[in-house]
């Protein structure tokens, strides 16, 4: 029995940290997602040399070869970096091209450094009101790609995206094409989170060769609950550097003539969510375990670490803008900026009511 | 990463498994025997102990050479995991076997341990636990009970409450206060208190279940061998300190236990009632309630197995125990609220009441679960815990 990293992913947790520290400090993710133009392809490079990009490309098509566990350690790691770059949509993308075997995409990623996001149908519903797939025509090259997705991370900020669309036959596949490819088209909508910036995708008569698509239905199959559980461990990181933040701030900042964090007022709103970060690491790696394991309930564990990350995250994040009293309010502070990563997490890919009744149909 | 067990784990497991069936009938179960004032279970109770202590049962995780198995805390917690699901009473030997023992071994004489270990081990002596008193609840070391040296005794005046066993209980293990001019955390002491003693009052305290289980205990110029302190004199905070976050820690597991077998009922009532014309469990708001507690019951288990994962590697328990109870009462109070909201009116009733719902088992976990908040240190304190000593805010 064992519910914690070993040593090895804790180096690999380290590792990554270290190298965020550095180069993903929060002025120059303000620089680049609020002040700029989203792209920061220095820190991409940077991240690609690390090995970080293809981490999840299997060893044997030249990537990194981690598992699901050490994924949830690389979006915990960019949860407390709040890091602006398509890393953990690429390691979802790089799983999905493994089941579906489109080996050529793979080695985009693992030799060209590209970068990839994600338009599924799960992700489009919590953005429109009844999105339907997009149709892929088969052609003497490969396919033709029409139709719409909503709500995508990144967008024309990553290079690739992995498409999901209704094949012929009737079978949900996933296609691969180029964000910049002619006949697609990115329409940026707002997102108060702008360290990911969200795009409606029209896809219009979009050339995909052959290589990728058919037979991929059972490939999309994880993508949604292994995304659910990035996400969640992506909430977990961003909370537990919140309430660090916060507890500094709340030992610092003195009225009355002491700490406001020698109140008991403030100490019970602190350990309170220090108690839901605390929980959610549980949640977070027991999800990580039961995809890695492929275990049959690992549905309902991923819907579990989402419920616990959701809106116990949204609460946390609530108190540590409370506790930096107006400061906490202002655009120039820290906490508002995981605030809004957190929040806009527990809203995409099923909040509580959602989640709750997934779990509730595997035990009802 | 993985939540299996080894093979000598599951090995162990089995084997206790293979005792209880044999031993444990339905006439010992917790339901016939949890009321202590039914004739005949108590004896039904300390009969079931005694077998489990001579086919060596009882303290598996005392240390072989004081006759345990010298279990890991992994098998401590399988071991306590398959009591509760076995459907075996609370056992009567527990302060004896988790706190007093461990201190016996850590701090007791020679003559005391000699004395004091094999019977608890055995199951042949009962131990009461006096420690809270009327004004000594969450400040523990505010206790007012006094020991004066009187020749070669000590005479001990005062009042305990809220321990349980107490009038069955062959001795107790008592903090009372031998030094009253040094700082209340170091003038207490342990003391071994025979509870046959004169002196000794106890009677008892009805809860609002309904049940009587917990004591108050009189002590009025009670008289004691001056050798019947436990650890060093005026010492008695730190020494009954060392394991009172133990009771708080990943001891409360098998309380997870209890709460998924709760659970699992209040399902198979969801699933076999209805209510305005509906199945309780097609309900989304019922649904969502019971996902709910089930996912508190889970999250309480993962939450302590994380934990555990760090005592097995040698970390030892610190803190972070009060995590565990605050996910304890969180989980406790949840499935008793879901109980009264499944149950409806017709679960409204006490036990032993007139047509209540599942004979009061609905109602019961509700009272019953108000209780957790304030046991072990309340939830209150846990959070000051949290904030003063994991976080490191100034203390008030
Ligand atoms: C079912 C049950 C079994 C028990 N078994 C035992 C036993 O076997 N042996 C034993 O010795 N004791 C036992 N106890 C007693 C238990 O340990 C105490 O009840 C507990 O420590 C609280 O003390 P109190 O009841 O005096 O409440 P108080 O300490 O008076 O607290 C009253 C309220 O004030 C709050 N409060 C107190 N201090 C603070 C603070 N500093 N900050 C914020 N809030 C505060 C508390 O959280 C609580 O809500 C048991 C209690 C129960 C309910």
């Amino acid at each position: 029995m064992e519910l914690e990293l070993n040593e090895e992913q804790g180096l690999l947790q380290s590792g990554l940290r270290q190298l965020l520290e550095g180069a993903c400090e929060l002025r120059r993710v303000r620089r680049h997602s609020y002040d700029g133009d989203g792209r920061d392809p220095e820190l991409w490079k940077e991240l690609a040399e690390g090995g970080w990009t293809a981490s999840g490309v299997p060893e044997t098509l030249d990537g990194g070869g981690l598992g699901f566990e050490e994924a949830a350690i690389v979006a915990l790691e960019s949860g407390r970096s709040l890091l602006h770059q398509p890393l953990i949509e690429t390691l979802l993308a790089a799983r999905a091209l493994q089941r579906a075997g489109c080996k050529a995409p793979l080695s985009e990623i693992a030799h060209d450094g590209a970068s990839a996001t994600l338009a599924v149908l799960e992700l489009s519903r919590d953005f429109a009101p009844d999105p339907e797939l997009p149709r892929a025509r088969s052609t003497q090259a490969g396919w033709e790609l029409s139709g719409e997705h909503f709500g995508v991370p990144f967008g024309p900020l990553a290079q690739r995206c992995l498409v999901e669309a209704e094949l012929e036959s009737g079978e949900a596949g996933l296609l691969w094409v180029s964000t910049d490819q002619t006949g697609v088209g990115w329409r940026e909508v707002g997102a108060m989170d702008r360290t990911v910036r969200r795009y409606a995708l029209t896809l219009e008569a979009v050339e995909v060769p052959g290589e990728c698509g058919a037979g991929a239905g059972d490939a999309l199959g994880e993508l949604p609950d292994e995304w659910r559980v990035l996400l969640a461990a992506q909430t977990q990181g961003a909370c537990a550097r919140l309430l660090e933040m916060t507890v500094d701030y709340a030992k610092k900042r003195e009225q009355f003539g002491r700490p406001i964090g020698a109140n008991q007022a403030v100490k019970v709103r602190l350990a309170l969510a220090a108690a839901a970060v605390e929980r959610m690491l549980a949640a977070v790696y027991h999800a990580a375990l039961k995809i890695e394991q492929g275990a049959s309930d690992r549905g309902r564990a991923a819907a579990m670490a989402k419920l616990e990350t959701a809106s116990p995250g949204a609460e946390v994040a609530t108190q540590g803008i409370h506790v930096h009293g107006a400061l906490g309010y202002t655009w120039e502070q820290d906490v508002q900026l995981f605030a809004k990563r957190i929040k806009t997490n527990e809203i995409l890919l099923g909040s509580d009511a959602d989640c709750l009744e997934r779990v509730a149909r595997t035990i009802l | 990463m993985n939540l299996d067990l080894s093979p000598s784990e599951i090995a162990f497991r089995e084997k206790f498994r293979a005792w209880l069936r044999e031993n444990l009938t339905d006439d010992l179960k917790w339901e016939r025997v949890a009321d202590l004032s039914h004739s005949g279970a108590w004896e039904a109770r300390r009969g079931f102990e005694r077998r489990m202590g001579a086919d060596g049962w009882l303290g598996v995780a005392w240390p072989r050479e004081y006759g345990g198995q010298g279990a890991t805390l992994l098998e401590q917690v399988i071991y306590q995991e398959e009591l509760v699901r076995s459907g075996a009473p609370a056992l009567t030997s527990s302060v004896g076997l988790e706190l007093v023992g461990p201190i016996l071994m850590e701090v007791g004489s020679e003559e005391q341990r000699h004395r004091f270990l094999t019977p608890i081990l055995l199951g042949e002596e009962v131990w009461y636990q006096g420690f809270s008193e009327p004004n000594a609840g969450s400040d523990l070391a505010g206790l007012q009970t006094r020991a004066v040296l009187d020749g070669d005794e000590w005479v001990i005046h005062g009042q305990k409450v809220w321990g349980g066993f107490a009038e069955h209980a062959d001795w107790g293990a008592v903090l009372a206060r031998t030094d009253p001019d040094a700082p209340k955390h170091r003038g207490i002491s342990f003391m071994i208190v025979p509870m046959k003693a004169p002196g000794i009052t106890v009677s008892y305290i009805k809860e609002m279940t309904g049940g009587e289980h917990l004591n108050e205990v009189f002590f009025d110029g009670v008289r004691i061998p001056r050798e019947n302190v436990l650890g060093p004199l005026n010492q008695g905070w730190r020494v009954a300190n060392r394991l009172l976050g133990y009771e708080r820690g990943v001891m409360t597991l098998p309380f997870a236990t209890r709460y998924e077998r709760f659970w699992e009922k209040l399902r198979d009532f969801a699933s076999s009632n209805r209510r305005r014309g509906e199945r309780l469990s097609e309900r989304p708001h019922i649904r969502a309630a019971l996902a709910r507690s089930y996912v508190d019951v889970q999250m309480m288990r993962l939450a302590n197995l994380r934990w555990l994962t760090h005592y097995l590697r040698g970390t030892p328990p610190a803190e972070e125990t009060s995590y565990m109870k605050v996910y304890w009462a969180q989980a406790h109070q949840g499935l008793g609220d879901l109980a009264l909201e499944l149950g409806g009116g017709a679960a409204l009733g006490l036990p032993g009441e007139l047509e209540t719902l599942a004979a009061g088992a609905f109602s019961n976990e509700w009272a019953f679960s108000r209780s957790t908040t304030i046991l072990g240190g309340t939830q209150d304190i846990q959070r000051n815990i949290i904030a003063e000593r994991i976080l490191g805010l100034p203390r008030a």
